[in-house]
């Protein structure tokens, strides 16, 4: 099967490709926040489902708590049912310096990256030892006894115990950042300017949509980061000692480094992760990051697609979502069912099993394979890419 | 000049002796060749040597290094590389990318300048030059952007050889490359292990069931049986030792 479309790699064609696919990517985060900066209730079959940008926010740090579960689950391939303590661990941490010592929420990561690197390291020790099911209990266990920690009478006064620690600060945006301005543009335009709304926006909408900006620029980062990252000898020494171990020693990986070196990052970019969250929902809750948070994160990974880029922010949207539009889904069409209960994680574990067997390596496998059908890149050779050395060129004349 | 030194190795696996009180020397720019019947311990012996097994009782010297102190990751450092018998590729990567990996030790990328970027765009550039002019010596550069799943057998074994050859050896040891070849493709094969060798001034250590191959390129052939030298010598030499002609003959 031929695709449609195929750009040789490097062509200029193939740069406007790529160049228009960004530009639409940036179009449409840039203006998602105008368009649901009024929380979204369409009503469907009855039921009404809510888009919010506190949601979206939520989901956008999760997508980088994934992206992080990613690291050591995907790329290295050990099992971690604990990814929540991890992305606690910066949640409070993260609380504690912008609440109780005033620290600005970007700058904690000056501890809680290094922290969370350490705390992982010391939990990929282990690792080395047990594999499997087994590493996937002792990494359960961590995400289990983290609530408990928190509320530990002893570190009740900084954590909150379980009353959780709300944060007051709050992201403002500066004077200087007219969103309202933007928001008015938008809703000026003609034909579409009615999704989004009418009437500018309130104080509290400017400070949501502000806030989702530098979620979403400080998400962009820790993709960028950790997309470099994998696209080094780095990253393809994890995907070599996942893969084939013994290949991957042979040619000179250390496995037991790269196999705690996959904990350590997914804890600090977890840790990263806690602090959007704290950001965004400005309240740390011992029991939010427990064992169930822990199991959402890797079937948000596995449904998003492992050891890819796209899976976590897929695997992020879905965990919020999905179970939020699940638990708003009232009565199915025809059926007259009475659907009040915790159907979300019914509905994610369905998901879970039926997308294991209809797409074996997540949604972002699916949507490679279906992009496949329409665009295909011919990649360049080194040698064409780089064009002739420069001892091949010959000189030209200056001609007068 | 000795490269490699195997003295007194014993591998036992239960009552299985793998190897039993193995000694050999390979010379610099020698072509080894390593032969005995199926289960005779050839590639338990690739083990020991890559790290990958610890011997009972032994030692092994390379390059005046005692190997057995260093772990299997270090080989690569040292200069010892090797394929395998049943293939240890990575079918999720392309051909290109398996290739880059045999020059992981060489690359410099680390926890800080690869995600900033620092020299990144440099490094790989050159990996991936390095590694295409490795493919293309194999001719294997039409499949560079393959993924190295479901590809030919002998086309694998290839590839495996192009991700050793990346990482400049010293000692390249070859677990069976020949297998799955057609007559004309041993040749073949024999004809370009040989130009490498020169081309990259490699000491070989060849196991190989195929014996017009081995006898043709080795300078120095040993035979093992259940574990044991049986001969040494040159391939004229083991071709008429009687212990030789009657393991592969008779009796196993
Ligand atoms: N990991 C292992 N565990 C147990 N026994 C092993 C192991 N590896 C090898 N052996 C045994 O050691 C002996 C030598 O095996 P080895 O694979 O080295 O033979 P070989 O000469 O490479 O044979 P072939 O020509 O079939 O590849 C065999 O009896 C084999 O069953
Ligand atoms: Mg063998």
């Amino acid at each position: 099967m031929t695709a449609r479309w195929v750009f040789d790699e490097g062509t200029p064609r193939h740069r406007s490709y790529q160049a228009i696919g960004w530009g639409l990517f940036l179009l449409v985060v840039i203006l998602v926040p105008f368009v649901f900066a009024e929380t979204w209730a369409p009503t469907v079959f009855g039921n009404k489902y809510t888009v919010s940008l506190g949601n979206i926010g939520h989901a956008v740090a999760w997508m980088v708590a994934i992206l992080g579960l990613n690291m050591v689950v995907g790329y290295t391939g050990q099992l971690s049912l604990g990814h929540s303590f991890f992305v606690g661990s910066g949640a409070f941490m993260t609380a504690i310096l912008v609440e109780d010592f005033g620290w600005p929420f970007v700058a904690t990561l000056v501890v809680v990256v290094p922290v969370t690197f350490v705390i992982g390291l010391l939990v990929g020790i282990p690792a080395l030892r047990i594999q499997g099911l087994y590493l996937g209990l002792i990494t359960f266990g961590l995400a289990a006894v983290f609530p408990s920690i928190i509320k530990l009478d002893s570190l009740a006064d900084r954590t909150g115990g379980s009353n959780g620690k709300n944060i007051t600060s709050d992201l403002v945006p500066p004077d200087w950042l007219n969103l309202e301005g933007f928001a008015e543009f938008f809703q000026g335009l003609p034909v579409i300017g009615g999704l989004f709304g009418s009437g500018g926006l309130s104080r509290r909408q400017e400070e949501a949509v502000y806030k989702y900006f530098l979620l979403v620029l400080m998400a962009a980062v820790v993709f960028w980061l950790v997309r470099n990252l994998v696209h080094s000898r780095i990253g393809r020494a994890m995907l070599a000692l996942r893969d084939n171990p013994t290949g991957a020693a042979v040619s000179g990986v250390n496995l037991a480094a790269y196999k705690t070196l996959g904990f350590g990052l997914s804890a600090a970019v977890g840790g990263v992760a806690g602090m959007m969250y704290a950001a965004t929902i400005g309240f740390a809750s011992a029991d939010e990051f427990g064992s169930t948070l822990a199991i959402f994160f890797l079937v948000g990974l596995i449904v998003g697609g492992p050891a890819t880029l796209t899976g976590p922010i897929i695997g992020g949207l879905v965990i919020i979502f999905v179970p939020v539009w699940a638990g708003q889904t009232e009565e199915v069409p025809g059926l007259g069912w009475d659907l009040n209960g915790p159907y979300g994680s019914l509905i994610l574990g369905v998901m879970l099993i039926v997308l294991t067997f209809l797409l074996p390596g997540g949604v972002a496998y699916g949507l490679r394979r279906l992009r496949a059908r329409f665009v295909q890149v011919v990649p360049a050779a080194p040698t064409v890419r780089s064009g002739p050395a420069p001892g091949d060129m010959v000189a030209e004349p200056i001609s007068s | 000049m000795t490269l490699l030194g195997v003295d007194d190795i014993t591998v036992r696996f239960g009552g299985v002796i793998a190897l039993d009180e193995l000694s050999f020397t390979i010379d610099r720019g020698e072509i080894c060749g390593l032969i005995g019947p199926n289960g005779a311990g050839k590639t338990t012996m690739f083990n020991v040597i890559s790290g990958v097994y610890t011997p009972n009782a032994g030692s092994v010297t390379f390059d005046g290094e005692n190997l057995l102190a260093h772990p299997p990751h270090h080989m690569c450092r040292l200069g010892v590389y090797r394929t395998f018998q049943n293939l240890a590729l990575w079918p999720g990567m392309t051909v290109i990318e398996n290739v880059m990996v045999g020059r992981h030790t060489a690359a410099k990328a680390n926890l800080l300048t690869a995600p900033l970027r620092i020299g990144l765009k440099r490094e790989e550039d050159e990996l991936e030059e390095r590694a295409w002019a490795a493919l293309d010596e194999l001719e294997l550069t039409a499949y560079a952007f393959h993924p190295a799943a479901g590809l030919p057998y002998g086309t694998m074994k290839r590839i495996e050889l192009a991700r050793a050859l990346i990482g400049e050896p010293k000692l390249l040891m070859l677990d069976e490359p020949a297998s799955g070849l057609t007559h004309s493709e041993v040749d073949e094969l024999a004809d370009l292990l040989r130009e490498l060798r020169d081309r990259h001034e490699l000491t070989l250590l060849l196991v190989e069931h195929h014996m017009a191959m081995v006898m043709a390129m080795s300078d120095k052939v040993v035979v093992l049986d259940f574990g044991q030298k049986i001969a040494e010598g040159t391939p004229a030499e083991v071709q008429r030792d009687d212990r030789v002609i009657s393991a592969y003959l008779g009796g196993s």
